[in-house]
């Protein structure tokens, strides 16, 4: 009899709550949808924006979660910001709909994002769209033509790299390649930059290629079975797209090759602007610079305003070679931080304290 | 007995797990913007279904005291079957509909399937389900990525709409697939003789048998539905990312098991059922929700979950600690 009892209350608990659900579900009016885009479009600042990330743990990652922080900061005493707001869901597709759901109800102005997956976001950012909030996704762009993207080129990156190595070689001579990973987009992109400008050098001779994998561990394995196989014919340039330059270095000294004899190419990490500094490397880097976060909230905030903005904005690559070595490196930072904190002119008005709190 | 009476016997496992959704579901309303129009509970079910459907499959291996850790592969490889084949079927079916239909009864067989082969390894070759389905599970991961090796792939946007979005423009089409599930899935397997047999095996396997029950034919079922019920998840999946991605579901597999024991389903069998599951799972998708609108910083997110979880476990074992420690002193 008791048991019945109980059984009845919280029963009609969850029946009450279900039902206030439903009722005021379907009696509300829809007036908050509609008014979020009008009041953005009238008040000109005071925006509320938030940062989706997906994955988080390793170093251009959390950077990028920092300097979003940073400029936010930065706009929010500005007082174009009221309030912000980051967020790492890992790489789970479905963790970050649900992320993105919930910044849309917080009533989110704009919502920037680092998507975990190009066509898994698509539709829950489209609904964003549809009731008037700014979508900006950056460096895992969207398959979307409501949202705005923003991103490097990275053909741009390679072609980079090759030019200033091709030009360091005076357009002839041996080098080695190291690719990226095998068979993604990215490796695929630089790699048809490379190979766009050698096709102008017929005198360039690549004498081996190999992956990387972007990191020391197995680019030291490609590297020693290269020289070991390679030294003897003499070797001009070494062309890597980047990750693996601490290996390079290193491979080089342990087969008696002063490193500062060998022009080579890599990303913007602070290991390699040590070994410019330290051994005299001559090196050119290039790199996906973490502050297209920062250049995304820029893209939202011009939106908000009512400028005209194309839905997809190209960020031009920030470039140093070992003549730049004292305005980028980071002396005490670890090797594997990305110098480029700030795009080259410093528009976001950073400091790089900002970022190492 | 009456029917109340009866509902609350079976789920009473499942009181806590309310009592905190509720508690959450309170919160949600005072702290999501868009709670009182139509838009909020969209979000809400649309945040809670495909983890609520994934802990059904979930459920009715762990009443059996089996457990399935391919659950998490079986919704990857359906999605990435749902995301590639949908639009090429359509197109060869002529018509967006049939296309659709004939996709969803493919990947529901091969859920099925899926499920047959766990449930026959295990029954006939009398192994433990947990090696059986780690190992399958590294199986249908991998036939997911032969099928799709890279994330992608798309479906038609009536197939996303029709699962996610508003029936009359009020009514989430998430709510309505939720209800499915538990009123005419649901309630009647737990009527069910098969439904009752799950629960026997579970509370005693020995004394199963001797009642005369079919131990073998039961875990087959209870494998197969809960491969079924993992292409269902799948299809829900499919609809809420419009791709494919084979191996972006791994997580289900945990926090299917972490929803069912959160709706006070015994890992030991034979105790609880899927309402508190549906709790447990709607627990665990919306807490993070909260602390997105509370703007707390996402390292302690995980946190979070895990902390509910040890809380959830730890008070349903207080009744247990108060026994022992009165047999220890009487």
């Amino acid at each position: 009899m008791l048991r019945k009892k109980y059984g009845f209350i919280w029963l009609k608990w969850i029946a009450a709550v279900l039902l206030l659900i439903g009722v005021l579900a379907g009696c509300a009016n829809d007036k908050t949808s509609s008014t979020p885009k009008e009041e953005a479009k009238e008040k000109k600042g005071g925006y509320k924006v938030a940062l989706s990330n997906s994955f988080t743990g390793n170093s251009w990652r959390s950077q990028m979660v920092k300097i979003f922080e940073a400029y936010a900061q930065k706009q929010k005493e500005a007082g174009k910001i009221s309030e912000f707001f980051s967020s790492s869901s890992g790489n789970d597709p479905q963790a970050q709909i649900n992320e993105i759901r919930n910044m849309i109800s917080k009533g989110y102005d704009a919502i920037v994002v680092n998507a975990a997956s190009p066509t898994a976001l698509a539709p829950v950012l489209n609904e964003a769209v549809d009731r008037g909030i700014v979508v900006v996704a950056f460096d895992n762009t969207v398959d979307s033509n409501k949202v705005y993207n923003v991103n490097t080129d990275q053909v741009e990156f390679g072609r980079l790299q090759a030019e200033w190595l091709v030009e360091q070689m005076g357009g002839k001579g041996n080098i080695l390649l190291i690719k990226g990973v095998e068979g993604i987009q990215i490796d695929k992109d630089r790699d048809k930059g490379h190979r766009e400008v050698l096709a102008k050098y017929p005198d360039i001779k690549i004498l081996q290629e190999g992956f990387g994998n972007y990191d020391d561990a197995t680019t030291s394995v490609v590297i020693n079975n290269m020289l070991s196989a390679h030294k003897s014919k003499g070797i001009d340039g070494i062309l890597t797209q980047g990750g693996g330059e601490n290996a390079i270095v290193e491979a080089l000294k342990q087969n008696k090759i002063d490193p500062a004899s060998i022009p080579l190419t890599g990303e913007m990490l602070n290991g390699l602007f040590k070994h410019m500094k330290e051994s005299n490397v001559k090196a050119f880097a290039t790199g996906q610079p973490p502050y297209l976060s920062a250049s995304a909230l820029d893209v939202a905030l011009k939106v908000l305003d009512g400028e005209k903005v194309d839905k997809k904005t190209i960020i031009p690559l920030p470039t140093a070679d070992n003549n730049d070595v004292d305005k980028w490196y980071a002396p005490g930072q670890p090797d594997n931080f990305y110098v480029d904190w700030t795009n080259p002119e410093n528009s976001f008005g950073l400091k790089i304290e900002d970022i190492l709190k | 007995m009456n029917n109340q009476a009866l509902l609350f016997r079976r789920n009473k496992e499942a009181v806590l797990a309310f009592g905190i959704l509720l508690l959450i579901l309170v919160l949600f309303a005072l702290n999501q913007n868009d709670f009182f129009t139509r838009y909020g509970p969209q979000s809400i079910f649309n945040q809670v279904i495909t983890l609520s459907i994934a802990s059904l499959a979930q459920t009715l291996t762990v009443l059996t005291k089996g457990i399935d850790l391919s659950i998490g592969s079986m919704i990857g490889l359906t999605n990435s079957i749902a995301a590639t084949y949908m639009e090429p079927i359509s197109q060869k079916a002529g018509s967006q509909a049939a296309g659709i239909l004939l996709t969803v009864i493919i990947v529901l067989a091969a859920g099925c399937l899926a499920g047959f082969i766990n449930g026959a390894i295990i029954v006939y070759g009398r192994l433990q389900p947990i090696i059986v389905t780690l190992a399958t599970a590294s199986v249908y991961g991998g036939i997911a990525l032969y099928i799709r090796p890279t994330p992608g792939g798309m479906v038609p946007y009536q197939y996303t709409e029709i699962l996610t979005g508003r029936i009359f423009d009020i009514l989430p089409a998430s709510a309505v697939v939720l209800a499915v599930f538990i009123f005419l899935v649901w309630f009647p397997l737990r009527r069910s003789s098969l439904g009752q047999s799950l629960y026997a095996i579970g509370g005693n396997e020995y004394s199963a048998f001797v009642s005369g029950i079919n131990i073998d034919r039961t875990k087959l079922w209870a494998y197969t539905l809960s491969g079924l019920f993992s292409a269902c998840a799948g299809l829900l999946l499919t609809a809420q990312t419009a791709s494919g991605d084979p191996l972006g579901s791994s997580l289900f597999t945990l926090n299917s098991i972490a929803a069912v024991v959160l709706g006070g389903t015994s890992l030991a069998g034979g105790k609880g059922g899927y309402m508190g599951a549906v709790a447990g799972a709607s627990i665990l998708s919306l807490v993070l929700g909260l602390l997105i609108f509370w703007g707390v910083p996402s390292f302690y997110q995980n946190a979070v979950q895990g902390v509910i979880l040890l809380l959830a476990l730890s008070v349903g074992l207080l009744p247990k600690i108060k026994i022992k420690s009165l047999q220890r002193t009487g």
